[in-house]
């Protein structure tokens, strides 16, 4: 039995940034789009907001609809073959959540533009809390890829070696051969993810209202108001019997914006205060 | 030229023991490869032709598929005799495994040899094949064994159990750790009316998951929340999930060393469920990608259930029909897909109607309406479902007993999220 092309989650400002498009050799080998995280896919599934259709065919029928999600929108095409669809589109209330599970489709204009659409296999209308889950799950993933990228730009190994290295690293045959195939292809590729990464994180924060996101801020700036008792607590709550690592220590207070400097002298104080002792070099215990 | 083949040619000497000059070696290397012969081939004719035996010394460690002549010196870790047929010849054969300080391989013996267990003996003349996916020694006619190896090299003793994550069906002479979970005794009566006897049926569960197992043998120890090392058991599927079998030439004993079964049913992602050949009592979750048709309402033979159409069974002939309703969809969590498999009842469940409901709806409306309604409430839906799986020649698939829509507190989640990232500060 051949094995179904797995339905990748990607965010549509990912999508529509992709222009790798890897074909097989023989006729029907599927056909693939890898994203500038390294995911290979043929197939997406995207939940988002239905905000347009049309019907743009002349004498066949071919609905074109727009889908939105907190990044960016896609564009979905219905021919004469996926009639089930068109029809979907057809009738769809705008606006209103859809589900799409269909092919990634990519279409060379004139000019060498790169156009990309899906091409339906289901489409169907779901509530706002599967359109939050979708985003959640692809906001994981997402992620997920982008720092598997940024272990391999770190391995600085050729290409043909790196999706071999990188399966060491715990990453899946799959991806590990998206990247290496996007790392060679895609350029300032770093800014490219930092700034994927900063629009995965406005996606999530849509899911929180305005008053969750100030309670979430305020939690955060109440954590260090007092900075050396914020690091005491730290200390404590890391220690599981045998003292903390100094550098587990720097990188748990890091989320709280205190620097490694800064993390030196509130040590220094609360040793010279007596309340915390190094009973091995780089290890910590508060008293 | 010549360059190019020393190191075969050498090779070649060696296996000869210097019996032949270089330059007839490399002329027939030359030859055989003109004639597009693979080296190894060439290389193993050549030196069969001057009378060399070619065998090819290893280590466990070091075998592949297609190793021929092979020199190897190992310890019986364990043997036990069957008979076969043989192409309608009775034979008595041996299997077991082997073991070297480097690995364990599971062997077979075309003949009965001498072999016991925990014996160290120089093999001659063995060749590899898989065997259901698995490297297995093979011993022939031709094999040459001997007992006196001279030094003993340091060789490990113990059979490694096999993770019952990878256990896969048709296994043979493998070795398992695990607890008993459940065990249940059932007296069966023998197909050749050879009387009586009881069997045991159960789960056994380590830290990587859990398998059904019978035993054709009674043994008081098989009771729940023993940890039992079973050595040389065989797998065979039973509903497509590999279970693990316990006969006679089985060896039960008590496990010292405590392990910790998983708890509950195993959570895991798609990708990593398909790399099994079955698994018990797993949870996976994922969005419905699909709802394949033959969903909905489906009418099935009142003898052997099967599925059927115009009333007609394939196997009983014209039948009156028994109605039913089902699921068949297939899941992806973004890792892979899995087609799922739902009951009537869990139709019910996922679906918010009855089956007289779904009667009530197909004889209003079009008789397909029940399907296309499912599809509209499932497609797209994030779900969580618990069952066994099998993965067989028809793709992998998730029977499920219990299945629900997934419910979280995505804002709790997404909260998670930015403050694992350390991003929740900003705005």
């Amino acid at each position: 039995m051949l094995d179904r092309e797995t339905a990748w989650r990607i965010f549509a400002s990912e999508f529509n940034r992709s222009d790798l498009i890897e074909r097989g050799e023989e006729k029907q080998a599927p056909h693939y789009l890898i994203t500038p995280t390294g995911a290979r896919c043929n197939r997406v599934f995207v939940v988002g907001v239905i905000t347009e259709s049309e019907n743009i065919g002349r004498e066949n029928d071919l609905w074109r609809a727009r889908v939105a999600d907190p990044t960016g929108t896609f564009t979905i095409y219905a021919g004469q073959y996926q009639s089930e669809a068109g029809i979907f589109i057809s009738k769809a209330e705008i606006p209103s959540f859809v589900a799409v599970i269909g092919k990634a489709r990519t279409y060379e204009r004139g000019d060498g533009e790169i156009q990309r659409s899906i091409r339906p296999e289901e489409l169907n209308t779901v509530d706002e809390y599967t359109r939050d889950l979708w985003i959640l799950d692809t906001a994981r993933k997402t992620l997920e890829r982008i720092d598997s990228m940024r272990i391999g730009i770190k391995a600085r190994i050729e290409s043909e070696k790196l999706a071999e290295y990188l399966q060491s690293q715990k990453i899946t045959r799959e991806l590990s051969h998206g990247i290496s195939r996007a790392l060679k292809h895609y350029s300032e590729i770093e800014e490219c993810l930092k700034r994927l990464e900063e629009e995965v994180y406005r996606a999530v924060r849509t899911i929180l209202s305005e008053e969750e996101m100030t309670a979430l801020r305020g939690e955060a700036i109440e954590e260090v108001i007092e900075p050396k008792e914020y690091v005491a607590n730290v200390m404590e709550m890391l220690d599981t019997g045998n003292g903390v690592h100094y550098s587990d220590l720097t990188e748990a207070v890091s989320q709280a914006k205190i620097t490694p400097e800064t993390l030196e002298t509130i040590i220094k104080e609360l040793m010279s205060e007596g309340r915390c002792y190094e009973p091995t070099i780089g290890v910590l215990r508060i008293v | 030229m010549g360059d190019r083949y020393a190191p075969h040619v050498a090779e070649i000497r060696m296996a000869l023991g210097d019996k032949v000059g270089e330059s007839v070696i490399l002329e027939d290397l030359e030859k055989l490869v003109k004639y597009r012969v693979p080296l190894e081939e060439a290389k193993r004719s050549i030196i069969k032709k001057y009378g060399g035996t070619g065998s090819v010394r290893k280590s466990l460690s070091e075998l592949t598929p297609n190793d021929r002549m092979l020199e190897i010196t190992v310890k019986i870790l364990s043997v036990s005799k069957r008979d076969v047929d043989v192409r309608g010849v009775k034979r008595r054969i041996l299997s077991g495994i082997l073991g070297d300080g480097t690995g364990q391989v599971p062997f077979i013996a075309w003949r009965e040899f001498d072999l016991k267990k925990n014996d160290v003996v120089g093999i001659k003349g063995a060749y590899v094949r898989l065997w259901q996916s698995q490297l297995q020694v093979n011993l022939g006619d031709r094999c040459e064994i001997t007992k006196d190896v001279g030094e003993i090299p340091e060789i490990d003793a113990e059979i490694l159990p096999t993770r019952l994550a990878d256990v896969k069906a048709h296994m043979s002479n493998l070795c398992v750790v695990g607890v008993v979970l459940e065990a249940r005794r059932e007296v069966v009566s023998m197909k050749d009316g050879d009387g009586e006897r009881t069997i045991i049926d159960g789960v056994l569960a380590d830290e990587s998951g859990k398998l059904r197992f019978t035993s054709w043998i009674e043994d008081e120890r098989i009771t729940p929340r023993k940890t039992l090392r079973i050595e040389n058991v065989y797998v065979k599927p039973f509903r497509g999930v590999p279970t693990i079998n316990i006969s006679e030439e089985a060896s039960i004993s008590l496990h010292e060393e405590e392990i910790t079964p998983i708890d509950g049913a195993l959570h895991c992602s798609i990708s990593e469920l398909l790399k099994r050949d079955g698994a018990l009592d797993v949870i996976v979750e994922g969005n419905v990608v699909s709802v394949r048709s033959g969903s909905g309402l489906i009418r099935r033979c009142p003898d052997c259930s099967r599925v059927i159409q115009n009333n007609t069974c394939r196997v009983h002939g014209k039948v009156a029909p028994v109605t039913d309703m089902r699921v068949k969809s297939v899941i992806d969590d973004g890792t892979g897909s899995i087609m799922l498999v739902l009951s009537s009842e869990l139709t019910e469940t996922l679906w918010g109607h009855t089956l007289r409901e779904a009667e009530e709806m197909a004889s209003k409306r079009a008789p397909d309406s029940v399907e296309r309604d499912i599809r509209e409430s499932l497609t797209g839906k994030r779900i969580t479902a618990r069952g066994n799986m099998n993965n067989g020649e028809y793709g992998a698939s998730l029977v499920a007993e219990s299945v629900s829509f997934v419910k979280r507190d995505v804002r709790e989640e997404a909260i998670k999220l930015l403050k694992e990232r350390g991003v929740h500060e900003n705005a």
